[in-house]
């Protein structure tokens, strides 16, 4: 079996799962994550000549992380059913303690993903990158926007996601049978 | 000394909000409580830290790399392969056609004589004038090795469906006398999804038994599931009818007839992978079948409704249903661009929906229209099911939940 290029696995692999960490803040769901980091791998090997200069691969792969997310780049056609927020899997590690714990933990991060949903993708994609720990001065090269811009934008997105938290705060996103 | 709206901005962009000392938390309070926006950002700044990741699927760096290999190949592998796809559909035109009608999923013997796939006379639908010259024996031999088409005519009970199907063999005295037929064959499946026990119910003529019952013990299926578990599936009916096509479109290009040759081998090729992968789900290796699964596509392409009902059944076993969901319903959007529509997914993907109490997708995947519908009708339901699919639909009756209290129908 072919595979590819030893040294392509060298150079991405250390940084795959802060690659699969923001694409899934990035996209809410785990399939969708995979598909993020499924297409920057594609891409960045098409420049494996490019990705064994630089001297942080990490923030260059959440650049293109961040521009398949925001041009809405998906690998395999969805079904429409996706965009709904109740497909959001809510489903995470097992390192959950008590059941109502759980539970409400669970109906918050579904509240969290719906809401979501309501941004602009660049929206979005700024507060998962900014949320997952990176300065500004790495969103400003993962973006290419200054930083007056993105300290505003993120400002804005913030406010908006919480008065949407707060507006849907009654109601319950479960799937209800009438 | 108050806080600005730039202050906690600046908090939030620099990741200090959960580190505070006392006294500037007060000082952060004491803007929020009187600025809306700020309260806003705040609650969803937090919302965000609070959102758990999972952890990163142990095979998602071979399948990225995977996936890497081929960026560009994928798309020109895949328009070629629907064209042979077509042409394997299409061979009929080049020998005689075998067609399955499978009758699968009940444990008596009993086909019911109401099912729509019941076989009609056996040379209703063999027209007089055959392709196959009978009075040349030799070219009917030379045929025999073209592809005969497999046509998977899903009727009445249908939970079953071969993955891997071997191509049954025409019998030369057959296609010599220009004779058609039909066999109706049981089985078990076994846990593994290999074919056992294979005995003849009924057929049109002797000629054909043998011919059938080989080919059938080289299919395979996907085990059913049941609580979890794959199980052995006593009973299953199939028919398979042998039938001569005359359509007169016989293909004299010989190009043509080199293209259905390659399309044959192509096919084999194709249910050789999933062979391997069903052969790694025996041994329950899961992560084994995923990448067969996952080097099938990057090769074949994601228009293959069987891979994905493949994928679909995977991450059932695996409880991951939102993946299961996600593969299943891939299988439905494929499948109704075929030009052989299978109900095959529905089943499944409405059973998912229905564990996940989302009990209005779960009906609505059952009556999605374009798809094949066999069987009864329900009582109420204006579309044709199968048996498992009517009691899917009961069990969704007692729970207040029919076409009528359906939103947005």
């Amino acid at each position: 079996m072919t595979t590819a290029h030893p040294e392509f696995r060298e150079l991405v692999a250390p940084h795959l799962v802060a690659l699969y960490r923001s694409a899934y803040r990035l996209t809410g769901n785990r399939s969708d994550a995979e598909d993020v980091v499924q297409e920057v791998c594609m891409r960045a090997y098409t420049h494996l000549a490019a990705l064994r200069t630089l001297e942080q691969p990490k923030s260059w792969l959440l650049k293109i992380a961040y521009r398949v997310f925001v041009d809405g780049v998906r690998r395999r056609a969805r079904s429409p059913v996706r965009a709904s927020a109740e497909d959001f899997d809510a489903t995470r590690s097992s390192d959950e303690p008590s059941p109502e714990e759980r539970a409400e933990a669970e109906l918050a991060e579904r509240r969290l993903l719906a809401a979501l949903t309501k941004l602009d993708r660049e929206q979005r994609a700024l507060l998962a990158l900014q949320v997952e720990g990176y300065t500004l001065a790495e969103l400003e090269a993962m973006t290419e926007l200054s930083a007056d811009v993105l300290k505003a934008r993120l400002y804005r997105a913030r406010v908006r996601l919480g008065k949407l938290l707060a507006a849907d705060g009654k109601t319950p996103t479960l799937a209800l049978v009438k | 000394m108050t806080m600005s709206c730039n202050d906690i901005a600046q908090i939030l962009d620099t990741h200090r909000s959960a580190r505070l000392a006392p006294a500037e938390r007060a000082r952060v309070d004491a803007h929020l409580a009187e600025c809306a926006d700020c309260t806003a950002a705040w609650h969803a700044q937090n919302e965000l830290l609070a959102l758990r990741v999972p952890a990163m699927p142990a095979t998602l760096l071979e399948r990225a790399l995977l996936a890497s290999r081929l960026p560009q190949s994928a798309p020109a592998r895949r328009a070629r392969l629907a064209v042979v796809v077509g042409s394997v559909v299409l061979a009929g035109v080049a020998a005689a056609a075998v067609t399955i009608v499978s009758l699968t999923g009940w444990p008596s013997a009993e086909v019911p004589s109401t099912a729509s796939g019941e076989p009609s006379a056996p040379s209703a639908e063999a027209p007089s004038d055959s392709v196959m010259p009978a009075e040349d024996p030799s070219a009917a031999a030379a045929q025999n090795d073209l592809p005969t088409s497999v046509e998977l005519v899903e009727t009445g009970r249908l939970d079953v469906i071969p993955l891997v199907r071997e191509n049954p063999q025409y019998p030369p005295q057959a296609l010599a006398k220009g004779l058609g037929g039909d066999v109706q064959l049981k089985f078990d499946v076994t846990a593994a999804g290999t074919v056992e026990n294979v005995s003849i119910v009924k057929s049109s003529d002797a000629v054909f038994e043998e011919s059938a019952a080989a080919a059938l013990s080289q299919w395979r299926y996907l085990p059913r599931i049941l609580a979890g578990k794959r199980v052995r599936h006593e009973g299953v009916h199939t028919i398979i009818r042998f039938q001569l096509s005359g359509d007169n479109d016989t293909p004299s290009d010989p190009r043509q007839e080199e293209a259905a040759q390659r399309a044959v081998r192509e096919y084999r090729e194709y249910g050789g992978g999933l062979t391997v992968a069903l052969d790694r789900l025996a041994l329950d290796d899961f992560r084994g079948v995923e990448l067969q699964l996952d080097e099938m596509q990057a090769v074949y392409g994601t228009e293959r409704a069987d891979l994905w009902n493949f994928y679909g059944y995977l991450y059932t076993l695996q409880a991951n249903y939102a993946r299961a969901i996600d593969a299943y319903e891939q299988a439905v959007a494929v499948s109704l661009r075929a030009p052989y529509p299978s109900s095959g997914p529905i089943v499944p993907l409405a059973k998912l929906y229905f564990a996940r109490h989302q009990y209005d997708m779960a009906l609505k995947t059952l009556l999605r229209p374009g798809l094949p519908t066999n069987g009864a009708a329900p009582p109420g339901i204006s579309r044709r099911l199968s048996d498992e699919a009517t009691a899917l639909i009961e069990q969704l009756r007692a729970l207040g939940v029919t076409e009528e209290t359906l939103v947005g129908r």
